[in-house]
């Protein structure tokens, strides 16, 4: 924009000329924009998609998957994971415990389907790496009489070959529940440590049944 | 959603106490399948876990104490803070670093595991409240 007295370059929407200080006359300013709607909403979609693929990928891969024995933490992690991605789409935004558990929710149902679906592969290989060696298991099995019972048949039908729909839809529906509890867990909690001050729940009220 | 909002600390109590007795069946009643179920999240080392009638139970000493401590604050509706939680889960952490190092105490791991879940309830009942309430679900689908 110009000033019309002096001919001087003036940013938009300015009233006044900074050189001879002449009055902008009012048509020459833009019209003021739409006033600022609502914060758009939270795409949950995409960090539940990632977060599960995280923890999916990695409850799947023998050795590593190892981790979940301690307190589910892949599992943890990619509930953590998803509410981290939610955080970062808006990051001046103050995520609630229930953003934190929803995101938490999306990601370990995602997790289980890919963990399931991995699942089947990885016995396949590991029938093939471990079905020749079950007599060996059997016998040092033998020489730990603390395991036994349960334990034991769990044992077994770790190192089993065997695959079977009923295996696969028991290990579907497990994985559907913990994992989705267990992520929404981990969204909690890093909402917890993510809002640090000014959080949208201080401390939240005195459990109380059939209160909204 | 509503409705269910409102009974989410009854919904969440009733869960974990199906949570913990399926835990102190198991050795009870032989229940295999409930120890293949928390195989997936347990490493099950009888070792390291509480008995029952000189059968291990289906979860660790730690595990056990998350989830009773989880289930005994939302009975007693024990409250809880941020900063409550933060210290939990450095005690735990600690523990875990100190049973591998210097003293491995099933008690000390057990006070520290109740002391997670019991602090942890109270927010984990406030999430699944605002999750409902939000109609998230719903929306989603």
């Amino acid at each position: 924009m110009q000033c019309k007295q002096c001919g001087e370059s003036l940013p938009e929407n300015a009233r006044f000329c900074f050189h001879c200080g002449a009055q902008v006359p009012e048509e020459s300013l833009e019209p003021a924009g739409p006033p600022p709607g609502p914060p758009p909403d939270l795409d949950f979609v995409q960090p539940g998609l990632s977060g599960g693929l995280f923890l999916g990928l990695l409850s799947s891969i023998p050795i590593i998957s190892a981790a979940n024995c301690l307190c589910c933490m892949w599992v943890l992690a990619g509930g953590s994971m998803a509410t981290m991605l939610l955080k970062k789409q808006q990051p001046r935004r103050i995520l609630t415990y229930g953003d934190g558990a929803f995101a938490g929710v999306l990601s370990g149902l995602f997790g289980a389907i890919v963990a399931t679906m991995m699942s089947i592969p990885m016995k396949i290989l590991s029938a093939r790496l471990f079905g020749s060696q079950q007599e060996s298991i059997e016998n040092m099995l033998k020489g730990m009489p603390e395991v036994e019972g349960p334990m034991r048949d769990l044992v077994m039908r770790v190192m089993s070959p065997e695959i079977s729909v009923t295996t696969v839809l028991f290990t579907f529906i497990s994985n559907l529940i913990i994992y989705s509890l267990f992520a929404m867990v981990g969204g909690i909690l890093t909402i917890l440590i993510l809002n640090k001050k000014g959080g949208s729940l201080q401390q939240p009220p005195p459990n109380q049944f059939f209160k909204a | 959603m509503k409705f269910y909002a409102a009974a989410a600390p009854a919904l969440l109590l009733a869960g974990a106490l199906l949570w913990c007795a399926g835990i102190v069946l198991a050795p009870l009643l032989n229940l295999r399948p409930v120890y293949e179920f928390f195989a997936l999240i347990c490493h099950q080392d009888p070792n390291r876990s509480f008995t029952i009638a000189g059968t291990p139970l289906p979860v660790c000493i730690r595990c056990t104490s998350i989830y009773f401590g989880f289930f005994l604050s939302l009975l007693f509706s024990i409250p809880s803070t941020p900063r409550a939680v933060k210290v939990a889960i450095v005690a735990t952490l600690a523990e875990f670093v100190i049973a591998l190092t210097v003293w491995d105490s099933p008690w000390l791991r057990a006070t520290t595991g109740l002391a997670l879940g019991a602090t942890v309830a109270p927010f984990v009942t406030t999430g699944v409240q605002q999750m409902l309430r939000r109609g998230e679900f719903r929306d989603a689908v």
